[in-house]
């Protein structure tokens, strides 16, 4: 656990003329959960997309495990999303003319399992995350952090490296959205993987293993540095 | 409220001017093929209305003798008017000055042009007289009409001497030309156009409806905007209704300007052997105004029916439930239609005009039907393949028939209406016999009883040996009973024209004909049939291909959210392209095959089954394969944006 599983180094991108990621490093270990904040327009979105190889940086370089993610070409990084990578997102990811089920079993099918193997762990998923006896039904018939707990059944069916979740909670009430995030760091934990958490609430950045604030694009450091924020001490 | 919702639709971003725009295409497409569906029917009445001249009313004490008669040469028919003056004052006749003089023989241009570099022996001396002139347009159905107006003496043997034959007019005394019948067969043209109408009409009017609910659905999120600030949902509810009204009526305007700056292409569609007069498009010049006011009023009736399902949360969240089931008594309804259809087209035969518009009521109700039949049915299918589906393509493409059937239904319809018409016309035989003279040819004459010996004997001095003559009698074709004389010249294919002016001159009546001729007439009729199919499909075809495109490209919109978000967790677009096409292909195998059958099964009680022969295979065929490739290639049109779509990753999508 102390290796740091997903590395970045000088990560710099640019839209147009504004510069939305200018020279940033970044890691994180398995069983450990960073949080991204900053400002809106800070480059939090464009840091997630480049670690998770959505897009490539215009100069750095992307590591997991210590092989160049951000080299490997759109096929290879969608395979790689796909099967080492899982995401969270504030909501619209269900599909909603699919069963809960099969939304969370759609992963492992699009990895080229059958579908009767592949709803066997999409199941065994939903019943860990309390949602026994509703895998069939839609997300429009699920509450919101129901459908928010399909969705990170959803993420964690591919036994992820690295999951990233932009705003997971941006959605749900106080409450709710303390029980998805503490159900996501558990789990998270669980599974030994890595979590990355773009978020505007303190509340959610005070509950991960560090915090780093983005700022015009650069680290700021200082108060994140108390909490050990920096890239030297990311393993912790 | 008109000033905020134009400002809503024009400053509403790209995806927002997309989808007003893809509203504003479908009404201008659907604008011009109604339009001209409708002013199809004002032109086969315009052309009804020329021939009525050749009909003339009856009068006791006419100031001319009015007679028609059907010409041969080569492979045409020709229209003969004789005509002889009774009185100074008889009536100049349409498309001349006056009345013709006996021995001038007026020609349509077509004719005179037919004529060109012909011997008179081989045609003109049949008249007895010299050409004279051409006849005017206004006498003609149309430009290449070939028609001859001949002057006689009233004492003249064509000017008494009856005619058998159903197409032309016995000797009769008229007074003038502005009241008549018109001929027979645009009384048929006029019944098959309204049903091609029905077939057309249908179809667009679903298109037209359909896409104002498309831009409605793809409302919410910038409607939940404005719920947020405190708009009532009524207020939403009209700013969309002004919104999608203005982009139907920029449409309807635009369609209606297409279709007028479009009539002289449009008119060179050839129907009963040539093409349209421009004016003729425009006979129901007041209807084109009501048609374009029409357009906008269904489209806004259409969107308050879509907004009625559309709640819109100030959150914006489209909250979605379990499939609403269809019920199976869509099939009921279907079938109920469709049975009352052929009960009623079975009974028609004696019918008058009742019966015939009641048939036309059902058929475009059966049509309608299978509109409510055709959702059902995609959802049946979709349910079947989500239980069986192994793979995530098929999964999807199973789920999204299920959830959304009428979309599916939508993007399919016009395809397999198409392969229904195609189906119901498959059945038809329509091949044209060939009407080239052969080495050796025999024409026939008709003639009355009493006469027989000495007109035979007339016909030998006449043709002096350039033909062998025989006299038979024979039973009618129609009426076996009935016994007939028949003057029949052989001869060799180089002078038959020449043998059947001399017989034409010297046997009044029925001309001459070869055998072969008789097919001439229903060659012509099959022809415009052929072209009416083609016509019609055509129609269907391009409706079918915008309406899958613009349901492409809008489900694309729709979900564009969930898209970028598949994206960025790696589902390679290969994935949602494949069960996009699956999502279409699979209903329009199924749907597109049954549609065939159907259309065979509902017409062949009309017609007897005949068999099919090369050109229904032919057409069969052509509408398959045109439109599968009309459907996947209309969905491949939005895959561009499925890519730019999933690929968006800028900071603040939407």
């Amino acid at each position: 656990m102390s290796e740091p599983m997903l590395t970045a180094q000088g990560l710099r991108k640019r839209y147009g003329t504004a510069a939305a990621l200018d020279g940033v490093d970044f890691a994180v270990s398995g069983g450990t959960s960073v949080a991204v904040t900053g400002p809106s327009g800070s480059g939090k979105s464009t840091l997630l997309h480049c670690l998770a190889g959505v897009i490539r940086p215009d100069e750095g370089e992307v590591r997991l495990f210590g092989e160049r993610v951000d080299t490997l070409s759109e096929r290879e990084r969608s395979h790689l999303r796909r099967t080492r990578f899982a995401f969270l997102f504030q909501f619209g990811q269900l599909l909603p003319e699919l069963p809960a089920e099969e939304n969370v079993a759609l992963p492992l099918m699009l990895g080229g399992t059958p579908r009767r193997k592949a709803l066997e762990p999409a199941r065994e998923r939903l019943r860990r995350l309390g949602l026994a006896g509703k895998e069939d039904r839609r997300p429009g018939e699920l509450s919101g952090g129901e459908a928010q707990r399909v969705a990170l059944a959803r993420a964690l069916v591919v036994n992820p490296a690295v999951v990233f979740a932009d705003e997971p909670t941006g959605a749900l009430d106080r409450a709710t959205g303390d029980q998805v995030m503490g159900v996501l760091l558990d789990t998270v934990a669980q599974l030994g993987a890595a979590l990355v958490v773009v978020t505007h609430d303190p509340l959610i950045a005070d509950r991960c293993t560090r915090t780093v604030e983005l700022s015009d694009g650069r680290l700021r450091r200082g108060e994140d540095a108390r909490r050990g924020g920096d890239f030297a001490e990311a393993g912790r | 409220m008109t000033e905020l919702a134009w400002r809503l639709t024009r400053l509403g971003g790209r995806s927002a001017l997309l989808s007003t725009g893809l509203t504003t295409l479908a009404v201008v497409v659907s604008t011009l093929l109604l339009q001209f569906a409708v002013a199809s029917n004002f032109a086969f009445a315009e052309r009804a209305e020329r021939t009525e001249w050749r009909d003339p009313v009856a009068a006791a004490t006419g100031s001319a003798v009015f007679a028609s008669a059907v010409d041969f040469y080569g492979g045409d028919e020709i229209t003969r008017i004789d005509l002889a003056r009774l009185e100074d004052d008889a009536p100049a006749p349409p498309g001349l000055d006056a009345f013709p003089e006996p021995g001038e023989v007026w020609v349509s241009p077509a004719l005179a042009g037919l004529l060109e570099g012909v011997p008179d022996e081989d045609f003109v001396d049949r008249y007895d007289g010299a050409v004279a002139g051409t006849v005017g347009a206004e006498a003609l159905v149309h430009d290449d009409e070939l028609l001859v107006v001949v002057g006689r003496d009233a004492e003249d043997a064509a000017m008494t001497v009856e005619r058998t034959n159903m197409d032309m007019v016995s000797p009769r005394a008229i007074d003038g030309f502005d009241e008549g019948d018109p001929s027979i067969s645009y009384g048929f043209y006029q019944v098959v156009a309204v049903l091609a109408t029905v077939l057309m009409v249908v179809p667009v009017a679903i298109f037209g409806a359909a896409a104002a609910r498309l831009t409605v659905a793809r409302r919410d999120e910038r409607l939940a905007a404005l719920r947020l600030i405190g708009a009532t949902p009524g207020q939403v509810v009209r700013l969309t209704l002004i919104e999608t009204v203005l982009a139907a009526v920029a449409g309807s305007v635009i369609g209606t300007a297409l279709w007028m700056a479009s009539t002289p292409l449009f008119a060179r569609i050839p129907i009963d052997g040539g093409p349209w007069y421009v004016a003729d498009l425009w006979g129901g010049a007041p209807w084109m105004a009501a048609v374009a006011a029409a357009v906008p009023v269904m489209v806004a009736l259409s969107a308050v029916v879509g907004l009625r399902g559309v709640v819109i949360s100030p959150l914006g969240v489209a909250r979605r439930v379990r499939p609403k089931g269809l019920r199976a008594v869509r099939l009921l309804v279907f079938a109920v239609v469709a049975v009352a259809f052929l009960v009623v087209s079975q009974m028609l035969g004696g019918g008058g005009m009742l019966a015939v518009a009641i048939a036309l009521m059902l058929f475009a109700a059966t049509i309608a039907a299978l509109n409510l039949l055709g959702p059902w049915v995609v959802q049946q299918l979709g349910k079947l393949l989500a239980r069986t589906a192994r793979g995530p393509a098929r999964m999807l493409a199973a789920r999204r028939l299920t959830d959304d059937p009428k979309a599916a239904w939508r993007a399919v319809s016009g395809v397999v209406l198409a392969g229904f018409i195609a189906g119901s016309v498959a059945l038809f035989p329509m091949l044209q016999s060939d009407t080239d003279p052969a080495a050796t040819e025999t024409v026939t004459a008709t003639v009355a009883a009493q006469d027989a010996e000495a007109l035979a004997a007339q016909a030998t001095a006449a043709l002096a040996g350039l033909a062998e003559v025989e006299l038979a009698e024979r039973g009618d074709t129609l009426d076996p009973d009935r016994r007939e004389w028949a003057v029949t010249a052989t001869t060799s294919g180089a002078d038959v024209e020449h043998v059947r002016s001399i017989l034409t001159a010297t046997l009044a009546g029925d001309p001459p004909e070869r055998e072969v001729d008789q097919t001439l007439m229903s060659n012509r009729l099959i022809g415009s049939i052929r072209v009416g199919v083609t016509v019609v499909l055509s129609v269907v075809f391009a409706t079918a291909a915008v309406a899958a495109g613009i349901s492409a490209i809008g489900s694309v919109l729709d979900r564009r959210k969930t898209y970028r978000l598949l994206h960025l967790s790696g589902t390679p677009q290969q994935v949602l392209d494949k069960a996009r096409r699956q999502e279409t292909i699979l209903p329009l195998a199924i749907l597109g095959g049954s549609s065939v059958l159907c259309g065979m099964a509902l017409t062949s009680p009309l017609i007897g089954v005949m068999g099919l022969d090369v050109s229904g295979v032919v057409i069969l065929a052509v509408t398959l394969t045109v439109g599968t490739a009309a459907v996947i290639g209309a969905g491949a049109v939005s895959r561009p944006l499925l890519r730019s779509i999933m690929n968006d990753v800028s900071p603040r999508p939407d």
